[in-house]
């Protein structure tokens, strides 16, 4: 096991009011870490802290230190564009641009200028998105008018185009049918062996069947934190087993 | 409100369900008791015809539980207690099963009615009540150590199954009679069949210290393999 993200006595801070209280962590390489918790618990707080997302809320401050790779990504000479390559974003609601297909996927390599074959960096990241077969024909169609699934996978391409080492996902699957999301799970399955993966999930069946390991937030704390058989059979703390079996929360 | 109200009277459900079949095997256990006394064959015809309530009882109670596992999606402790609930319903079931296989050896213990048996039978039979109600009593208050006890009741019956199998061995080689070989062999097999209502008193016993705490435990693993 490798450490991918290591977070050593992490608060957050909106003003005043402080959304996470003093975490520590580690998220191993190549393998899904589930968050998961109620509204408000801090979770998708945590998930935006890891690339910094928040950065753009003027009154938010962090404390503390998450290494990526060993780096804490918060030091002042880190470069946060860089930073949100390494570490992409994928949100609840799909939301791919209103152009091409083809241009979707090209859009962060061209911004970047990145090196290789734009044509089979977008045949490349549709494949490992697994929607390459779905619209090889249409590459030129607007992406709007694929179905909310095949939007969530675009997204899912679009993020892996620039070559990240880790995926966040923000309630990936909250809009999707029950198909489209086993599709993305499924996916997720698949895109673990080259990539980190961090969700955020209400829907405690999804963080059960496809994670490594579960966090179970609690009013900003990490109350629990462990392989995720073991949290959904056998959880040390009281609170966590209360939230998973439904009884509070 | 709890947001789980329907599904925890379920699971109370599924406890009482648990605990009817329970209070089923013992009863019949009390017929076997009855009839390891009087020989009454028309008594252990009656034992061997109760024992479908027992299978049907069991059936019903997987099925609550399957029925549960798809649509509630347990997790932790409810999960545990369903699955010790569906392991539990197959070692009560299998102890029914015994005792209608004491049952079935009257016919051959009648061969030789007068034939003395063993007065560690009796004491095993009598054992063996005690741990089936123990085990009951335990499930019902979640009673951790009244569970624990059972591993030592067990040791006990394996001690008393002892001396009636070097018993039985000496009687049937005095015998000179096939009909107290015959005798002699439905009392050894009506001491299996005690002793492996013990064992299955024991397994219920790990799944009640399974549920709080979620350690599968093999409490007769001090213990060699006894004869089914």
């Amino acid at each position: 096991m490798t450490t991918k993200i290591d977070v050593r006595k992490f608060n957050f801070f909106y003003g005043d009011f402080q959304a996470l209280i003093d975490l520590n962590l580690t998220i191993q390489q190549n393998e899904i870490t589930a968050l998961i918790g109620p509204s408000g618990c801090g979770k998708s707080t945590f998930l935006r802290c890891l690339n910094r997302m928040n950065d753009t809320i003027k009154s938010a401050r962090a404390e503390g230190r998450i290494l990526l790779d060993g780096k804490n990504i918060y030091d002042l000479d880190i470069d946060v564009v860089e930073l949100r390559q390494r570490v992409g974003m994928v949100f609840q609601r799909p939301n791919p641009f209103p152009q091409s297909i083809y241009d979707n996927v090209a859009f962060g390599p061209r911004i970047r200028a990145q090196q290789g074959n734009l044509d089979e960096i977008v045949r490349e990241s549709l494949e490992s998105a697994g929607l390459w077969d779905e619209v090889k024909s249409r590459l030129r169609s607007s992406a709007l008018h694929l179905n909310p699934g095949q939007q969530q996978r675009l997204c899912i391409a679009r993020a892996i185009a620039v070559k990240p080492d880790m995926i966040l996902m923000d309630e990936p699957c909250s809009a999707l049918d029950p198909v489209a999301t086993l599709h993305v799970e499924e996916l997720m399955r698949r895109l673990v062996k080259d990539y980190t993966i961090v969700i955020v999930t209400h829907n405690m069946q999804q963080a059960a069947r496809v994670s490594h390991r579960t966090g179970f937030f609690w009013l900003g704390k990490l109350v629990e934190f462990d392989e995720t058989s073991r949290i959904f059979s056998n959880p040390k703390e009281a609170l966590t087993e209360s939230y998973i079996t439904g009884r509070h929360g | 409100m709890s947001p789980r109200e329907q599904f925890d009277r379920d699971l109370n459900d599924l406890r009482s369900q648990v605990l009817k079949l329970g209070t089923l095997v013992s009863k019949q256990f009390d017929l076997a008791l009855q009839v390891l006394d009087t020989l009454d064959p028309v008594l252990a015809k009656q034992i061997i015809a109760g024992d479908q309530e027992i299978n049907e009882t069991r059936f019903a109670i997987e099925a609550f539980c399957f029925t549960l596992v798809a649509t509630q999606q347990p997790a932790a402790r409810d999960l545990r207690a369903i699955f010790a609930a569906m392991n539990m319903i197959v070692d009560f079931e299998r102890m029914g099963d015994k005792v209608k296989d004491i049952a079935e050896t009257i016919p051959h213990i009648l061969k030789a009615p007068d034939q003395p048996r063993p007065g560690k039978l009796t004491r095993m039979a009598n054992l063996v009540k005690t741990m089936l109600d123990q085990c009951i009593l335990a499930y019902a208050n979640s009673d951790i150590e009244l569970a624990k006890d059972l591993a030592i009741q067990d040791e006990k019956l394996a001690a008393l199954f002892s001396d009636v199998l070097e018993r039985v061995i000496e009687d049937l080689a005095k015998a000179t009679k096939e009909k107290k070989v015959t005798a002699s062999f439905g009392i050894l097999r009506t001491a299996q069949h005690l002793e492996r209502i013990g064992d299955l008193a024991t397994n219920v016993a790990e799944r009640i210290l399974y549920i709080p705490t979620g350690d599968m435990q093999d409490m007769k693993a001090h213990q060699q393999d006894t004869i089914d």
